[in-house]
């Protein structure tokens, strides 16, 4: 139990300061380029875990993040929703022959092609939320959508970047 | 009952989803509405204090930045004492010691935490009530218009920018004399956009904008930016103007706060008439 509890919780506080005090201040593509790291705390929960629990993970999480953004609610709300489906995107992209009950959601787990089309739908579902929820403004529609997609795939090349640095590399 | 149950246990996961959901909603509406959640804020202890530590850091980095900002008001300040003046023939002279009273008092303030790329920007202080900073007081950067305090703890302050979209000041062409409402779209953090100039206004690109010095909150003449683009739609009786900010939000480092000794006199007189 604990040897599944603390990697959990010491991500949750690692990538919530990393957010918060470095990530936060770093926008690229002029402005339409995020790196929501954070969602990595989500992405790394284990397949069958408890969808409950999930969501109010992501709901402290949320609002974690939202006492360093000053925008109470608004990423909470993005990442209940992204807990939420969650479970749908690991349903969809079910292996033929199913979960095994060792299985992890990283690459050295389920490979490649699972993990970007995983990570890559799950964090532009969050994205799209987010933005879209921040603004609530028909005319910055574009720019939100837009914001939301290079944001995605900007925080997806970390993830991987940061899975394939982080992950021990077995020896065949 | 047990069907109602069943009903329950098959959507809990969604019924969660929607109460969680229902409980951010009235985070987000209650802060657009009375703005008043403090503990969300970056001006909480917990979050104030790790945005301080982190500027002690930065701050080592950006030395030479303050320093040339410093000077460059330095000379201001040279520039104005009376060495720079010559006295006028005595006869016609005034003794000027009873001609002004102080308005505006001035406090220097670090900023620990700034955003300039989001949608709803905003920049903590690292003063707050122990130090005098009230909500509504201005804040200027290299004496140029950055924001206005919004929120204030014991020890912490919370600016919303020109590049916030609840922000609006009144703004002058001191070239035409005109004035109007500037804002921000949301859109690009270096440019705001001017409105209520009217047509007859001969408005170019290259024009200084000004605050005007209406309300309580800036002195007039406060620097903004210049107009960068003049735009005036057929049928309109007003330009849309765009502003290119003069206040650099990517290097804001130490920034004045502004405090109207006339506040509340003035805005006792001006809540008279309700807008």
């Amino acid at each position: 139990m604990i040897g599944q509890v603390l990697p959990i919780v010491s991500r949750f506080i690692l990538l919530l300061l990393v957010q918060g005090l470095l990530l936060i201040n770093v926008n690229i593509f002029g402005g339409f380029g995020h790196v929501n790291l954070y969602v990595l705390v989500i992405l790394l929960l284990p397949i069958k875990s408890p969808r409950l629990l999930d969501m109010v993970i992501a709901f402290a999480l949320g609002l974690g993040v939202d006492m360093f953004y000053n925008s109470p609610g608004l990423h909470a709300s993005a990442l209940v929703f992204t807990a939420f489906v969650r479970p749908l995107v690991i349903r969809i992209l079910t292996p033929r022959d199913d979960y095994d009950f060792t299985d992890r959601p990283v690459i050295s787990s389920l490979g490649w092609l699972w993990y970007v089309r995983y990570a890559g739908s799950v964090l532009l579902l969050h994205s799209l939320w987010l933005y879209l929820l921040e603004a609530f403004d028909i005319s910055l529609l574009g720019k939100s959508v837009l914001t939301a997609l290079t944001s995605s795939m900007l925080t997806l090349v970390t993830i991987v970047i940061l899975d394939y640095l982080f992950t021990p590399k077995v020896k065949l | 009952m047990r069907d109602f149950l069943r009903f329950l246990d098959s959507y809990k996961f969604f019924i969660a989803f929607t109460v969680l959901q229902l409980i951010c909603l009235s985070f987000i509406l209650r802060e657009s509405v009375f703005q008043r959640t403090i503990l969300l804020s970056s001006i909480n202890g917990v979050t104030g204090s790790a945005f301080e530590l982190r500027e002690d850091l930065y701050s080592y980095f950006s030395l030479r930045e303050t320093n040339e900002m410093l000077l460059e008001e330095n000379l201001i300040l040279i520039d104005n004492r009376p060495i720079s003046f010559q006295m006028i023939d005595k006869e016609y002279a005034m003794i000027n010691d009873t001609l002004f009273s102080r308005r505006y008092t001035f406090q220097y303030a670090n900023v620990i935490n700034s955003t300039k790329e989001l949608l709803d920007n905003y920049v903590t202080l690292d003063k707050g009530r122990r130090h005098g900073v009230e909500p509504r007081m201005g804040v200027l950067s290299g004496m140029r218009l950055l924001g206005r305090v919004e929120k204030v703890t014991e020890n912490y302050s919370l600016v919303v920018p020109i590049i916030h979209r609840n922000f609006k000041v009144s703004a002058k062409i001191p070239s035409t004399g005109h004035f109007g409402v500037l804002s921000w779209s949301g859109e690009d953090y270096r440019y705001a956009q001017l409105n209520q100039i009217p047509k007859e206004a001969k408005v170019q690109v290259g024009q200084i904008v000004v605050t005007r010095g209406a309300g309580s909150l800036f002195p007039p003449n406060i620097e903004i930016g210049e107009i960068s683009e003049v735009d005036l739609e057929s049928g309109s009786d007003f330009y849309s103007l765009e502003v290119k900010l003069n206040v650099d939000m990517a290097r804001l480092n130490k920034v004045l706060l502004v405090k109207d000794l006339r506040a509340q006199e003035l805005d006792s007189l001006e809540n008279v008439f309700p807008r």
